[in-house]
């Protein structure tokens, strides 16, 4: 069967239908609740996709994954407090918006803003995905190894606030990525002669313990300390708080742009959608000049930063689905998932699983158009979700994540690793060292190990392939770049302050 | 000493202890194991890289924090003693499940928790403290045939 036909069949299928139906919920609800951020919300739901066809996981995932950005901004707009960092520059105009008593306004074009940035990243994802894949496949493991380290220097660089913890966050990852038999000779490392670390610390409680098990830690530090709902979205003027198309149409040229900035940043590994937005939200101030209203409540300003967040998502799979190498966190996590289902991503995944690939860009159109369709009338329900009490719901999440851990591989040494994991996390949190690159470092060493050793047992222990070859003399080049200009922005970022 | 540097210290200390003796460990295993002649690079090759680049960058961080690690220390709050508290519960949890089963102790750890960090509502709880463990076990069980761990003194 032709492998879109065969995608598309089996996104049709009842329980992969219901189970769409379901993440996509369940991410604007996870997503809308401060503290509970999409990186948790599909890091948990990964131990039970081990057990799901890959059509149905894929779906459950990226429902999770696309509507919880756009939860949230929910919290953003209400609480002045983003559900997910990511919608940290809604806060600029979409808490003034409901100060002024327009926050269903505010929600609803936060929502087509996420619909807009979504449609462009899958446009863009469709449109450069095979071709990026397609260039890759001429790859040997000198390409392969310089492009995984070149991605290594890159996501420590550019995550967080500081260069160097990036790149030790990263190193850790690396550390942790070596327990367990090494890839060429079967040699166990630091195994301490149990058979269960012979397969490496497993990747479902490392990231259930750094994202949800961290944040657990952190609120149960904080006396699961809830802030409270300011607003009463059921006594709004609601002919003030229609969105009209004029109103859109003002908003889709700054939301193309942000679409673009949150693409690009998208498409980079290890950067994210908090970053994007704030990009898009800056260059649309900058565009609109005096003229513009914005931090005063300017409904462009939540516009370009839900939809530079969206876009985000989409084109992350740009890296991950054509070269195997995670865009963000949550696509480090869905890389993981699609290893566990016995799929490598990749430049072979076009020809090996087209069918994969297509799954993901169904579920990504569809994802977005229900969450469209769920999120438009449900706006007021969800600000519901914000009364949740704290106290009640981590500690429920944390059964979750224990149990989670452990159905993994029924192996209790697996929750000890999410607890360490979480400790750890908790820790990264404090000292602000970021915690994605700890994570795509960690998915990403054992290729780039294989890649290395066989491009050395290839030139007999030389160097010299290394050092001569094009792409990784100009993946060199680009390191030099970017760290040159992360240098030169925190100078100028100091000299500023 | 701020957060950031007590960090980098401890990483360091940890990770001069994984390049000085675990990874030399790794060697003398594969030499006994009497492979890798063949190879140019042998297993300990990656675990030196990677730890060799967390040592650098624990003693730049642990020299460059001073300031900017103050600054991004600044807006957390405080609360350790809290976090220790559920870090313990967390591990009581993970070693009771293998005594008394996975529906116990996750009981007895919702319980716990909600004790110790004073629930306004202990209907509302105890209602959480049955339906959840119950819940997840069975959703895990029945639906997906995972069984969770049922404990040594039921068996």
């Amino acid at each position: 069967m032709d492998p879109m036909l065969l995608a598309l069949t089996g996104l049709t299928e009842p329980l992969t239908l219901l189970t769409l139906l379901l993440s996509v919920t369940i991410g604007l609800i996870i997503g809308a609740i401060p503290g509970l951020s999409v990186n948790i919300a599909v890091a948990l739901a990964v131990p039970l996709t081990i057990f799901m066809p890959t059509n149905q996981a894929m779906v459950m995932l990226i429902g999770l994954y696309g509507s919880g950005i756009f939860g949230g901004s929910v919290s953003a707009i209400l609480l002045n407090a983003p559900g997910t960092p990511a919608s940290a520059a809604t806060i600029f105009d979409g808490y003034p918006m409901a100060q002024r008593g327009l926050a269903t306004k505010a929600l609803r074009l936060s929502l087509v803003a996420s619909l807009f940035g979504s449609v462009f990243s899958i446009a863009l994802l469709i449109l450069l995905a095979p071709q990026l894949a397609d260039f890759a496949l001429g790859f040997g493991p000198v390409e392969i190894a310089s492009l995984l380290f070149f991605t290594f220097l890159v996501i420590g660089i550019l995550s967080g606030t500081s260069l160097v913890k990036g790149l030790f966050s990263a190193s850790i990852g690396m550390v942790l990525a070596t327990v367990g038999s090494d890839p060429m000779l079967g040699t166990p490392r630091f195994t301490f002669g149990s058979t269960s670390l012979m397969d490496g610390l497993t990747y479902v409680p490392l990231l259930v313990g750094l994202f949800a098990v961290a944040e657990i830690i952190e609120e149960a530090a904080r006396k699961f300390s809830q802030q409270t709902r300011k607003f009463d979205l059921s006594s709004e003027d609601a002919t003030a708080n229609r969105l009209s198309l004029g109103e859109i149409g003002r908003c889709v040229m700054p939301m193309t742009r942000a679409s673009a900035i949150g693409s690009c940043i998208g498409i980079l590994p290890g950067i994210g959608a908090t970053i994007a937005s704030f990009l898009a939200y800056a260059d649309a101030k900058r565009a609109a000049g005096k003229s513009g209203t914005f931090g005063k409540g300017d409904p462009r300003g939540v516009a370009v930063s839900e939809s530079a967040n969206n876009a985000v998502v989409g084109a992350t799979f740009i890296p991950t689905l054509a070269l195997g190498i995670p865009g963000d966190a949550v696509t480090a996590i869905l890389l993981g998932a699609l290893v566990l289902q016995g799929v490598t991503p990749g430049p072979l995944i076009f020809i090996n699983s087209p069918d994969v690939v297509y799954t993901i860009y169904f579920a990504l159109l569809a994802s977005t158009l229900l969450m469209g369709l769920i999120g438009y009338p449900a706006v007021r329900v969800l600000a519901q979700t914000l009364r949740i009490p704290k106290i009640y719901l981590m500690p429920c999440v944390a059964v979750i994540c224990v149990a989670g851990s452990y159905v993994a591989r029924n192996n209790i040494l697996d929750v000890f690793v999410m607890l360490g994991a979480g400790v750890l996390g908790f820790v990264f949190n404090r000292t602000g060292v970021p915690v994605a690159p700890l994570l795509i470092a960690f998915i990403i060493t054992p290729p780039f190990e294989e890649a290395v050793r066989q491009a050395l047992t290839r030139s007999r222990g030389s160097f010299e392939p290394f050092l001569t070859n094009p792409v990784t003399l100009s993946l060199a080049a680009v390191v030099v770049g970017v760290v040159a200009l992360s240098m030169f922005r925190r100078r100028e970022a100091r000299t500023a302050q | 000493m701020t957060a950031t540097r007590i960090l980098a210290f401890l990483s360091a200390a940890a990770i001069l202890v994984f390049l000085a003796v675990m990874v030399p460990a790794v060697g003398s295993n594969q030499m006994a194991m009497g492979s890798g002649d063949f190879y140019s690079v042998g297993p300990t090759a990656l675990p030196n890289l990677a730890g060799g680049m967390v040592l650098v960058f624990s003693i730049i961080m642990f020299a460059t924090s001073g300031r900017e690690a103050r600054d991004d220390e600044a807006a957390t709050p405080g609360g350790i003693g809290l976090a220790l508290a559920i870090v313990g519960l967390f591990a009581a949890y993970s070693l009771g499940m293998l005594a008394i089963g996975f529906l116990f102790a996750s009981m007895l750890f919702l319980a716990a928790v909600f004790w110790l960090y004073r629930v306004s509502s202990w209907i509302a709880a105890a209602v959480l403290i049955v339906t959840v463990p119950l819940v997840v076990d069975q959703i895990l069980r029945r639906l997906f045939l995972v069984p969770l761990p049922d404990g040594l003194l039921f068996n």
